[in-house]
């Protein structure tokens, strides 16, 4: 049978030429939009390290001598208010809430000579371990409680999960020494899920350290409530600066231009999708025409009606197949001139598939064509429909 | 003659329904897709309401501060208010500046609370009304007097006007803004998102609330934009060199910072690419933009020069009888060009038409008013002749030199 087709399809080849060159140069671009794809469902399928769902955001206005007070008791309205179950406290320049668009970074290694290996982190200063009830992070090393720094030790940290792993390799960090900025020495107390900071970002490393709440500027306090809680009630009767987390991400994502990259790529692939089709539906329509005599010459020797569209269908896709193999050498070129963008940041010792780059080679130009063939399948029967449908013996008449 | 040509194409086009859909459908999303594109950026970067005069302005939004004893950068941020200031303030060379900050999120209400609602604000000075064209459709904006004595003084959008009051004519009334009292001095015009330098829902004097120091790096950073207008775009180069007097007299002052601007202050192009710090390539950035505009138009343009060479093989017989009878090459090719013509001129004012429907629905607030100048008309017909040549040379070139015998074959 495949023999037969790419003998068809060599008679036909000047035609043929046309769509070839096309489903090439489609099958480039898919596959660049593919692999943007690829990349941003492999990281917002990742697990965030915390849970933002019945999370609010609460803002006040920044805290002078005067309003201090008003602040106190405030806050205390807030964390007492129906439907509270946790509150947590932070400055909005904290970098440590969901979302944050601050990033305060630090260095860290395991000792204070410079011989080992530096990595460098977001650094999330606390005042209490309210964060982790409320974002309900929990612990790597006893994963049925939360994550919790030790108050009993001011120099207690608390490292996500890819930072440990990085710094002691295999071996436990509990209670190992740790030095941040080459100078500063603390103790690992315990190890969290590594943090992602935006949904479609890959989780970087960060450290967890005691900081008095004293220290806060312009406060941001995070709630974490039950069922009962009434967030149109809240709003009238506490404040209106509420808002929940999730939308927090989903307005940082815009703001990043996350949001008009996606559309813009989705846009686009649907634009070259439908290209392909209309270019598939056209050729074959012709060959309606020009095929006429020779399909009902097929149908009176004993061709069904299916076997002539699955003829039409399986051309269309071997074409498909046939440009794939130079595509993809155009994509390898691609890939090694540096052109693919990679979303967000990238570790090369990250350990996801992002970072292996044959098999994400091999994964996304995989599913690049199964895409297309079945873009080009559908396509293809249309006038694959159309021509099964003619009478034998006018066919024959016709002689066309 | 053309008449002749005309006609032929019409009958092309009925003879065969379902082809003829299929390439005028191709055409349309092409010109579809490359206008909306060129809608979008003519937006955002060519004049466009109240940024009326962005052909003469100049922006500076990013102020790094370099390290001098390792000449590092250490970190980078909007301008603060010394820097703005000190750098860009009375520039002889410039028509105006104006100095704004980044956008704030506050909390607005009427007097007793009924209306309360999150608004977008914009603090900004008194040469803002000035640099960009707000129509006020109720009293006016804050003057200088107001800024330098940092009166609690608020113009709000016609939108925001109907939901507080219910109606637009509320000069001299009072809001409070973030719990303080404001009272509104004018109601403008909504503003589009894509005039993002000037979009808000309210506007106040930057000197009215507070507003984020970052003192630390001798103070060169905080939350300041600056935009310069100039009297023409020739005077560019000379404010360009103005400023830089200014940042070396200031950086002179400076202890342990230097203030790095990049490449600023830039066009509006490099402003709106320059989401990143540290400064787009911009001669990259209309490269990618080019091949960009190339990639939309070549996979129609091999669609459609497929179905035209298609076409044009079942006409063989035709064009075979016409050879034969003497008929030019010139005028062959002339034909395979205004029978794709037709064709592109139907789709591409279909697909034209189809954009704007398409922008409407995507960006609800954009004003259509603007882009539907006789240049956008020019631009659009441009891209038309353009794919209707890319695909129609072929065929053309290949009805024409086959061999007459091989064209009356096929009958």
């Amino acid at each position: 049978m495949i023999q037969h087709i790419l003998k068809l399809i060599w008679t036909q080849r000047r035609r043929n030429l046309w769509i070839f060159a096309e489903l090439l140069v489609v099958f480039a671009l898919a596959w660049y939009i593919v692999d943007y794809q690829f990349v941003l469902i492999h990281n917002r399928m990742l697990p965030n390290g915390y849970d933002v769902a019945d999370t609010y955001r609460i803002s006040y206005k920044s805290l002078t001598d005067k309003n201090k007070e008003a602040f106190r008791q405030f806050y205390d309205r807030v964390r007492l208010y129906p439907g509270v179950e946790s509150a947590f406290l932070t400055d909005r320049f904290s970098g440590v809430m969901p979302y944050s668009d601050t990033y305060n970074g630090i260095s860290i290694s395991v000792d204070s000579t410079g011989n080992s290996q530096t990595y460098y982190g977001q650094m999330k200063a606390i005042g209490s371990n309210n964060y982790f009830e409320v974002f309900k992070v929990h612990s790597v090393v006893n994963p049925s409680a939360l994550g919790r720094l030790d108050r009993s030790n001011s120099r207690s940290v608390v490292l996500t999960q890819n930072l440990a792993e990085a710094l002691f390799k295999g071996a436990s960090p509990m209670g190992k020494r740790v030095f941040m900025n080459g100078k500063s020495e603390y103790v690992v107390t315990d190890v969290v899920q590594s943090q992602k900071q935006y949904d479609h970002a890959q989780p970087h490393h960060s450290v967890f350290y005691y900081e008095n709440d004293t220290t806060i500027a312009k406060p941001e306090i995070a709630i974490r409530v039950a069922p009962n809680f009434s967030f149109e009630q809240f709003k009238k009767e506490v404040s209106g600066s509420i808002v929940s987390y999730k939308n927090v991400g989903r307005n940082l994502d815009f703001m990043l231009g996350v949001t008009n990259e996606i559309r813009l790529r989705t846009g686009l692939m649907i634009f070259f999708l439908l290209n392909v089709a209309l270019g598939i539906i056209g050729t074959f329509w012709f060959r309606n025409a020009a095929k006429h005599g020779e399909i009902g010459l097929r149908m009176a020797l004993g061709s069904s009606r299916s076997t002539i569209q699955k003829q039409y269908i399986a051309e269309a896709v071997l074409l498909l197949t046939l440009a794939a193999v130079p595509a993809v050498c155009v994509n390898f070129t691609l890939l090694e001139a540096g052109v693919i963008k990679t979303l967000g940041e990238q570790f090369s010792d990250s350990g996801y598939i992002t970072a292996n780059k044959w098999l994400r080679f091999i994964i996304t130009n995989g599913l690049t064509y199964l895409l297309l063939a079945v873009i080009v399948a559908l396509s293809a029967w249309i006038p694959a429909n159309k021509a099964s449908k003619v009478h034998p013996v006018e066919a024959l008449r016709d002689n066309g | 003659m053309i008449k002749q040509y005309f006609k032929q194409a019409t009958y092309s086009i009925k003879e065969n329904k379902v082809l003829s859909a299929i390439t005028i459908s191709g055409t349309a999303l092409a010109i579809c897709l490359i206008m909306i594109m060129v809608m979008t950026y003519r937006a955002k970067v060519k004049n466009y309401p109240p940024e009326t005069k962005r052909d003469r302005m100049l922006y500076v939004k990013w102020a790094g501060y370099r390290y001098k004893e390792n000449g590092e950068i250490s970190g980078n941020a909007s301008l603060s208010l010394q820097t703005a200031k000190q750098c860009f303030a009375g520039l002889e060379t410039t028509e105006a500046v104006t100095i704004t900050t980044r956008p704030l999120l506050k909390l607005i209400a009427t007097m007793d609370e009924t209306e309360k609602f999150k608004c977008k604000v914009l603090p900004a000075d008194a040469a803002f009304w000035h640099v960009f064209d707000f129509s006020f459709l109720n009293g006016k904006g804050y003057t200088e007097a107001d800024v330098n004595s940092g009166l609690k003084k608020v113009v709000i959008s016609r939108r925001t006007a109907r939901k507080l009051f219910g109606t637009i004519d509320v000069s001299g009334r009072q809001v409070y803004l973030g719990y303080v009292p404001y009272t509104v001095v004018g109601v403008v015009k909504d503003v589009s998102k894509f005039a993002d330098s000037s979009h808000a829902d309210v506007w106040i004097p930057y000197t009215s609330t507070y507003i984020r120091e970052y003192p630390w790096a001798d103070n060169i950073s905080g939350s300041y934009l600056v935009k310069l207008l100039a009297r023409r775009p020739s005077d560019f180069s000379a404010i360009r060199k103005e400023v830089k007097k200014r940042v070396e007299a200031y950086n002179r002052q400076l202890l342990e910072y230097d203030l790095e601007l990049y490449e600023q202050p830039t066009t509006r192009f490099g402003d709106t690419e320059n989401l990143k710090a540290e400064g787009g390539d911009m001669k990259r950035i209309k490269r990618q933009g080019i091949i960009a505009i190339l990639l939309l138009l070549i996979v129609p343009a091999v669609n459609l020069s497929g179905l035209a060479l298609s076409r044009m093989d079942e006409r063989k017989s035709e064009i075979g009888i016409r050879k034969a009878f003497g008929a030019r090459r010139s005028v062959l090719i002339a034909q395979v060009f205004m029978d794709n013509f037709l064709y592109t001129l139907i789709g591409g004012a279909a697909g034209f038409a189809f954009s704007y429907l398409l922008l409407y629905l995507l960006y609800r607030d954009i004003f259509i008013g603007p882009l539907l100048s006789p240049v956008v008309f020019l631009i659009a017909l441009f891209f038309c002749l353009v794919l209707n040549t890319v695909s129609a040379v072929i065929p053309a070139w290949n009805a024409s030199s086959s061999p007459i015998v091989n064209d009356l074959k096929r009958s």
